[in-house]
């Protein structure tokens, strides 16, 4: 079981290390989308009004004739504001309304869907990218299972044991430890809820199952193009919406899809764990009601229930930080068992090439995504907010710096001196992080009480980031 | 938001009572049978409470916030626990 | 023992974990699809959630399974118990077909 824990957890651990990453921070992707879109005031209370829904179906009209799929998000208590969205192959993006119906003037950004997307497609798109997490999520059941069996005897009694000051090997075991087996219902419940959410994609489709009939082609992930068929002119849609909060027996809805015939209104699903929305329909000719669709069945319910644990989609602010530290603490988990396994081996084995690859490939992943992810949210203020189709260049920083960490981590592995690349890449990593909200501060266009609890929060997260990789740089200057 | 304040503490309190009972802490804590007695009630006890209090308002919720609130809690008082054993040491 | 001798002793170990472990993982996903199989019902009656929840304990079963099929290697029962169950499900779906 050892040698399957280290050896599977190395080569699942290094692509894990970053869906974990970047799902812990599509905790927040709706927060990051604000925090990117600062133009965007959030003050107000969520308020649905007829000049905004006329404004968004006319704009809906518009991106419909264009070949596009558009959706209207409605005002909620996390998003209070109207956005018309668009998928643009790797997220959804679109203008916000304010209550008036008037556009902010925000900058286009792909926020915290990024991340998102980064999570379960690992940006490949969804049909190769979506196969391989579902993959690695099993792998990650199985090396957890074997973690687990390796130290079973000294779970209990080493339950909250972690010994910081001493040697290396043993501080760096403690920490992989701790969070591994304080965090294990999350990490078992996180990992398996994803893998169920993708399992489509790992078994193969049955001639006499008719849903894997209708599911088998692969999708790919490029943006939707509507049919030639004109659709028809969208009907008042604040009437639509009230008669589908009865119908639903709901006090909010969250979103309106718009098909040629149909106008689906779901409803919102913030405050339970059960992620399947019930939808009322309307005829999109003349609004008139035509069924509820409603997922009652325990399986449907079982099925909403993994997805609702999964996407967190919860109205509470601190079960969701409850979220993002365990999601960071498994992120520790695993970063710290990569680590440990280049520190056991570096007596024997350090000459070998494919030794010092992996070092190099383990830096690229714990500072190399840190430091890219530090650069996309920089990009943001950096890039002049007028630029068209700006969401391109934000993602190009993100990899161009991975890609510039990664070349820099393997070059300095590669030549026998990863110490030194370590404490580079750290030490990038803590002007990256101090400079954020220095540059946030000489940027800023809006009020800095509009929602400041956001940018405090962000703030704080930049400090805490510096803060470990200069205690990391220091230790590393101590060793040599 | 006093609940949860609430099963944090309780939480808190499991975990020093269950490292005041491993094997590795006696050089450092000293230990009686009098102590040892209440630091198993407590380490029993106290999650169960906490659990009930989770409950109280929305069972579903309630059962991830009491694993999140353990789960963090178990990482403080471990770094707690060993700062306060380096200085005691 | 010489030392090319016992690296390449090593060498053979590494090879045979590695055998054994894709012989596991064969044989549970091929015992977690059959067992996705037996759940469905071949005459396409089965909902898109029906075969959702089924889905669900395959990928429940999959890494348990792979890890008894892997675990159990040192007593040389894993693969055995696999492969019955393999077996089990197999003549039961061609029963149920």
């Amino acid at each position: 079981m050892g040698w399957l824990h280290s050896w599977l957890g190395l080569l699942a651990g290094l692509v894990l290390t970053c869906i974990f990453a970047t799902g812990t921070l599509s905790v927040f992707d709706t927060e990051i989308t604000h925090w990117m879109q600062p133009e965007i005031p959030l003050t107000a209370p969520p308020t649905l009004t007829a000049p905004a829904l006329t404004h968004a179906a006319t704009l809906l009209q518009n991106d419909e004739a264009k070949g596009t799929f558009p959706f209207l998000l409605l005002p909620s208590r996390r998003d209070p504001v109207l956005r018309v969205l668009n998928y643009n192959g790797h997220a959804f993006i679109g203008p916000a309304l304010a209550a008036d119906g008037h556009i902010f003037p925000a900058r286009q950004t792909a926020g915290g869907q990024f991340f998102f997307n980064f999570h379960f497609t690992l940006y490949s798109g969804v049909f190769v990218g979506s196969t391989l997490v579902c993959l690695l999520g099993l792998l990650l059941l199985v090396v957890a299972g074997a973690g687990i069996a390796i130290h079973i005897k000294a779970l209990w009694p080493n339950l909250v044991v972690v010994r910081p000051f001493a040697a290396k090997p043993r501080a760096w075991l403690d920490a992989h430890l701790l969070t591994g087996v304080l965090f294990f219902p999350f990490l078992i419940m996180i990992t398996y809820t994803g893998t169920v959410i993708l399992a489509r994609a790992i078994f193969p489709t049955h001639p006499f199952v008719q849903h894997h009939i209708a599911t088998s082609l692969p999708q790919k992930s490029r943006p939707r193009v509507a049919p030639s068929a004109k659709p028809s002119p969208i009907p008042p849609l604040l009437p639509l919406v009230e008669q589908a909060k009865t119908l639903l027996h709901t006090s909010d809805c969250r979103f309106i899809l718009f098909s040629s015939t149909e106008i689906q209104i779901f409803e919102n699903d913030e405050d339970t764990l059960f992620a399947n929305k019930s939808t009322a329909i309307f005829s999109r000719a003349d609004g008139h009601f035509l069924r509820v669709e409603e997922k009652n069945s325990a399986s449907a319910q079982a099925r909403g229930l993994m997805q609702g644990l999964h996407f967190a989609r919860f109205s509470s602010f601190l079960l969701r930080w409850l979220y993002f530290a365990s999601g960071l603490a498994c992120t520790t988990m695993m970063a710290a068992g990569l680590v440990l396994f280049f520190i056991k081996r570096r007596k024997h084995s350090s000459r070998h090439i494919a030794f010092r690859l992996g070092e190099g490939l383990t830096m690229s992943t714990i500072t190399g995504l840190t430091a890219a992810t530090l650069s996309y949210f920089l990009a943001n203020r950096l890039l002049p907010s007028t630029l068209p189709a700006r969401t391109g260049p934000e993602t190009a920083t993100f990899f161009m710096v991975w890609a510039f960490f990664s070349v820099h981590a393997l070059l300095y592995s590669l030549l026998h001196r990863p110490i030194n690349g370590w404490r580079i890449q750290c030490l990038a990593v803590v002007i990256l992080s101090l400079s954020l909200p220095c540059i946030d501060l000489f940027t800023i266009t809006h009020d800095w009480l509009n929602n400041y609890g956001l940018y405090c929060s962000v703030y704080a997260l930049a400090f805490l980031c510096a803060t470990i990789a200069f205690i990391a740089h220091q230790k590393l200057k101590e060793k040599i | 938001m006093i609940i949860w304040c609430s099963v944090f503490i309780l939480w808190c309190a499991t975990f020093f009572a269950h490292d005041h009972l491993q094997t590795h802490n006696a050089n450092i804590i000293q230990k009686t049978k009098y102590s040892s007695f209440w630091a198993q009630i407590l380490r029993g006890l106290l999650p169960l409470l906490a659990l009930v209090l989770s409950f109280y308002k929305d069972p579903g919720k309630g059962i991830l916030f009491w694993l999140g609130l353990g789960s963090c809690t178990g990482l403080s008082v471990g770094i707690a626990l060993a700062y306060r054993k380096r200085r005691l040491s | 023992m010489p030392n090319a001798k016992l690296a390449h002793k090593k060498q053979v170990i590494v090879y045979k974990r590695i055998l054994w472990l894709l012989g596991a993982t064969l044989l549970a996903y091929a015992t977690a699809h059959a067992a996705l199989l037996a759940g469905l019902d071949p005459n396409g009656q089965d909902t898109k959630e029906r075969s959702s929840l089924l889905e669900m304990v395959s990928v429940a079963l999959l890494p348990l399974l792979l890890l008894v099929g892997y675990g159990a290697r040192t007593y040389k029962w894993g693969l055995w118990c696999l492969a019955s169950i393999l077996l089990v499900l197999t003549i039961f779906n061609g029963w149920l077909a």
